[in-house]
């Protein structure tokens, strides 16, 4: 890459018509995974909804960095600037995983109940037996 | 590294050019040093939310809907930023082109994107506010759970409304009489200033009592202006209250009583705990815990039925073996009725036995009208109907329509009781702390849109408009992965 290079190569990329299909591209991304996020089939399974919607979230950011910041045409300091900055912060996640986000694994029945409880997980149902003879009552009549 | 694959004749050398600095400008160096701390900012706050959001116990992580979150607003705001996106780098191609007024009309249309940006933001968080969601206390009406602490609380707040609205009726009935008391004060004032001022010679005394009773004119003057003020507003306020006041009432017997006599008299703690479910989907209903709370409700519904039974039984027996105590249940019931405020003395034709008797009788009586309100509220206030396909409560209004059960916060919007939402503290920090802080880039990034408009934005200007671009591509970038995060996951 040459100075002279460098010095005009500000002409020599982007253009209107490469920014409109980007941003276009942009566009039906985020109508991707807003469709991705609102569909019942997908959030069934939860762990391809939320997939997609990183998948989906990453090329943007992709699409943003390398054309709306220019990086694609960038010189190879672009690396030194952002890759250590992205790999410290996912160590630092990492290591926010086994105290933070492992923290309930291993709680206890009891520990969970006074961490945050809901009929969802620790449910009073599931202690007691419920009688199913009575399974017919509407709880909201009475005589 | 230059030009040594072009030239030949370098006796196998490879010529390096020395560079002084980064072949890019200064500024954009520095913006981009400052991005790469920025990268690591927005990545540490967005990693601890992954963590925190999939560390929470159970899957207790409120969804969207819980906490009054719209999808849709934060999809269109993404759309927004990503055409502000698109029109800052249109600016600078204007810019670099040397069209000014072209650039300058891209640059507006961004700091207009950037605007409509924040008054949605601004609405999102109104809507929470007014739900009482708040990152922290004292505002924030949120529990993790509904346990004893969560039933005190509810009790607190409604027993603080229905007292502060039981005082400004009184103050509103008591207020002509205090008004006639100081027009009479003031009346007899004036008189005795007529007479003291009529006195030619006024001994000592007589001055200073007339220095005291101007004194006291002008004090019942601004009384009087105060009384007349507060009375109005109390006015204002008294149709609702009268409306408010026999519903904040009943929610206070017919549940939070209720709730609290259950889970009290029961030593089953799964009963217990179900009682207080029951009251806490009752005030926000979550639509994870519908099917749990309709089992809790057949419980309840079948315990009540065999209480009712057992004590109309009892009841029956007690009336049997003492016939004689009938007379007086009679005019305990008829007294009750006419609101005689203080309780009747034991009547004192009864025996030991037959005393006993009718105190229980007269306990039976209280339980059952308990147990008759309970049902009444259930009724009125709450499902009528469960709807088994979608496992939610229909709730049937006063005039007959058909709607979701939105809960006793929502259907009565003064109504401001603490709500269950399991992590929902943890939810509205992560939330606030995340959405602030972008919302903070982007008023930064406003402002120094604000500063750069002015200028004639022709090419000697386009590495300005550029490095502007490169942080406000940044702040688009942390929503796109915010959006889902937030709004989806």
């Amino acid at each position: 890459m040459s100075h002279d290079k460098d010095a005009n190569s500000d002409h020599d990329h982007g253009g209107l018509g490469k920014y409109l299909a980007v941003g276009a591209a942009l566009a039906v991304l985020t109508a991707i995974s807003f469709a991705a996020g609102s569909s019942q089939t997908i959030m069934s399974t939860p762990q391809l909804g939320w997939t997609i919607m990183i998948a989906v979230s990453c090329a943007k950011a992709m699409l943003v960095m390398l054309v709306f910041m220019h990086l694609i045409w960038e010189a190879n300091w672009k690396y030194v600037l952002t890759v250590p900055a992205s790999i410290m912060s996912l160590f630092l996640m990492l290591m926010l995983v086994p105290d933070i986000g492992l923290r309930t694994r291993n709680y206890s029945e009891e520990r969970l109940l006074r961490a945050a409880d809901g009929p969802d997980s620790q449910s009073p149902l599931e202690q007691v037996a419920v009688d199913d003879d009575d399974a017919q009552v509407d709880p909201m009549k009475h005589d | 590294m230059a030009e040594h694959d072009s030239g030949h004749d370098d006796h196998g050398h490879i010529q390096l050019e020395y560079q002084p600095a980064l072949p890019i400008n200064n500024g954009k160096v520095i913006l981009w040093l400052f991005l790469s701390t920025e990268i690591m900012f927005f990545a540490g706050l967005i990693g601890t939310y992954i963590v925190l959001r999939f560390g929470a116990p159970g899957g207790t992580w409120p969804g969207p809907h819980d906490v009054h979150v719209v999808e849709f607003l934060g999809a269109f705001n993404t759309f927004v930023l990503i055409c502000s996106s698109l029109s800052i780098v249109l600016a600078m191609e204007a810019a670099r082109s040397n069209k000014p007024s072209l650039a300058k009309g891209w640059f507006t249309l961004t700091f207009g994107l950037a605007c409509v940006f924040l008054g949605i933001k601004a609405y999102e968080y109104k809507s929470k506010f007014d739900h009482g969601i708040y990152p922290q206390k004292p505002h924030s009406l949120i529990y993790d759970k509904a346990d004893i602490y969560y039933v005190a609380d509810v009790r607190t707040q409604l027993n603080a409304q229905v007292t502060k609205w039981q005082t400004e009726e009184a103050e509103l009935a008591t207020a002509p009489n205090t008004k006639t008391q100081l027009e009479e004060e003031q009346q007899t004032a004036n008189t005795r200033l007529d007479v003291l001022k009529g006195t030619s010679a006024r001994s000592e005394e007589e001055d200073g009592e007339l220095l005291q009773l101007k004194e006291r004119l002008a004090d019942i003057k601004v009384e009087l202006r105060d009384l007349a003020s507060k009375t109005k507003s109390l006015e204002a306020g008294s149709a609702d209250r009268k409306v408010r006041l026999p519903t904040a009432e009943r929610i206070l017997n017919d549940f939070v009583t209720w709730t609290e006599l259950t889970a009290a008299k029961t030593d089953d703690w799964p009963k217990r705990q179900a009682a207080m479910e029951i009251l806490a989907y009752q005030i926000y209903p979550l639509h994870r815990d519908a099917h749990a709370v309709h089992e809790y409700l057949r419980w309840e519904k079948k315990d009540r039925d065999a209480e009712t039974v057992s004590l109309a039984a009892e009841r029956a027996e007690l009336k049997a073996t003492f016939p004689s105590i009938d007379e007086a249940i009679d005019a305990v019931d008829t007294s009750n009725t006419s609101e005689d405020g203080a309780p009747l003395p034991p009547p004192a034709n009864l025996s030991p036995d037959e005393l006993v008797a009718f105190e229980r009788v007269l306990a039976i009586n209280a339980r059952m009208d308990q147990i008759t309100g309970r049902e009444d509220a259930l009724e009125d206030f709450f499902a009528v109907e469960y709807n088994d396909a979608d496992h939610s409560f229909m709730h049937t209004g006063h005039d007959g329509h058909a709607g979701k059960w939105h809960g006793l916060n929502d259907n009565h919007d003064w109504l401001k009781l603490p709500m269950k939402i399991p992590s929902g503290n943890m939810w509205a920090s992560t939330y606030f702390l995340l959405t602030g802080f972008h919302a903070l880039h982007v008023v930064v990034g406003l402002i120094v849109f604000a500063c750069i408009m002015p200028l004639k934005l022709d090419s000697s200007r386009a590495n300005m408009i550029e490095n502007t671009g490169l942080y406000w591509h940044f702040v688009d970038l942390v929503w796109i992965f915010l959006f889902p995060l937030l709004y989806l996951f």
